[in-house]
């Protein structure tokens, strides 16, 4: 009996040895977020958690890919995370619910913001950047860590070129995590 | 073929023939099972999978349920 927990013990330490050389990670990450109505807005308290599961890829200071999917140990879907969208700590869930939603905040100065997105990524096309998106509108608030963004549209940047996305039509509220955003235009 | 009882919610290694026939690989969490097929789901926003990877039972080569590691400071990803 003594033999066997031994070798049971053994057993789990050589899969923990395992695992850690397969360099399998689960992330917690947030998203930009959209809102269409003004209830559904009002009634959001905080950025849902997003987690994902795969082997960890090239990481930097500024992006980390985690694959899904591997044919002959070749990479083929996956993810590319902000490094700012990462959460690390539960005062993450603490600071985010004071995103300012008052109305009587509301500036109304049009601003234009450019920020990098999350890629997801299939059929062997890993990219070697994130997503450099646009969004315009009239800025809402931009206190704490998030700009919330009122009658926004957003554009995807694609080799320099502005593009379609699938929130390209006007949206009433764009919330992006400001440790996504790169720089911020003030137009009025 | 799967020789390890596996239910919803256990994090999984699978290697198993895809379509071409390829040897492929996936991690993720065990959705759905049905007696052809498993879901491994890659990504939850909240409790909804967003990215998923099905696989039928016969094309299962191996299958190991895993702990994953969570990455809780940036230090952790160089």
């Amino acid at each position: 009996m003594k033999v066997l927990g031994h070798l049971t013990q053994k057993l789990s330490e050589m899969a923990k040895i395992y695992f850690f050389m397969e360099n399998i990670k689960a992330l917690k990450y947030i998203d930009a977020l959209y809102f269409e109505d003004e209830q559904e807005f009002k009634k959001f308290k905080t950025f849902s958690e997003h987690i994902t599961i795969g082997w960890l890829g090239k990481s930097s200071k500024e992006k980390v890919e985690l694959i899904f999917n591997k044919v002959d140990e070749k990479p083929k879907s996956g993810i590319l995370l902000p490094v700012g969208s990462l959460i690390f700590t539960d005062a993450f869930h603490r600071e985010n619910q004071n995103i300012k939603k008052e109305e009587k905040n509301f500036s109304k100065k049009t601003v234009g913001v450019y920020w990098r997105d999350i890629v997801f990524f299939d059929n062997f096309q890993i990219p070697n950047e994130l997503t450099d998106m646009y969004t315009e509108g009239e800025i809402f608030s931009d206190s704490g860590d998030f700009v919330v963004i009122k009658n926004s549209s957003t554009i995807k940047i694609v080799d320099k070129k502005l593009k379609g996305h699938h929130q390209e039509k006007e949206i009433l509220y764009c919330i992006i995590p400001k440790s996504f955003i790169c720089s911020i235009e003030y137009y009025d | 073929m799967i020789n390890q009882d596996i239910k919803k919610g256990d994090t999984v290694m699978v290697e198993y023939k895809n379509n071409s026939k390829l040897l492929e690989k996936t991690v993720g969490v065990v959705y759905a099972i049905t007696d052809n097929y498993i879901l491994i789901v890659h990504n939850f926003s909240g409790f909804l999978p967003v990215d998923q990877t099905e696989i039928t039972r016969e094309s299962i080569i191996s299958l190991e349920i895993i702990l994953p590691t969570e990455i809780n400071k940036i230090e952790e990803l160089e």
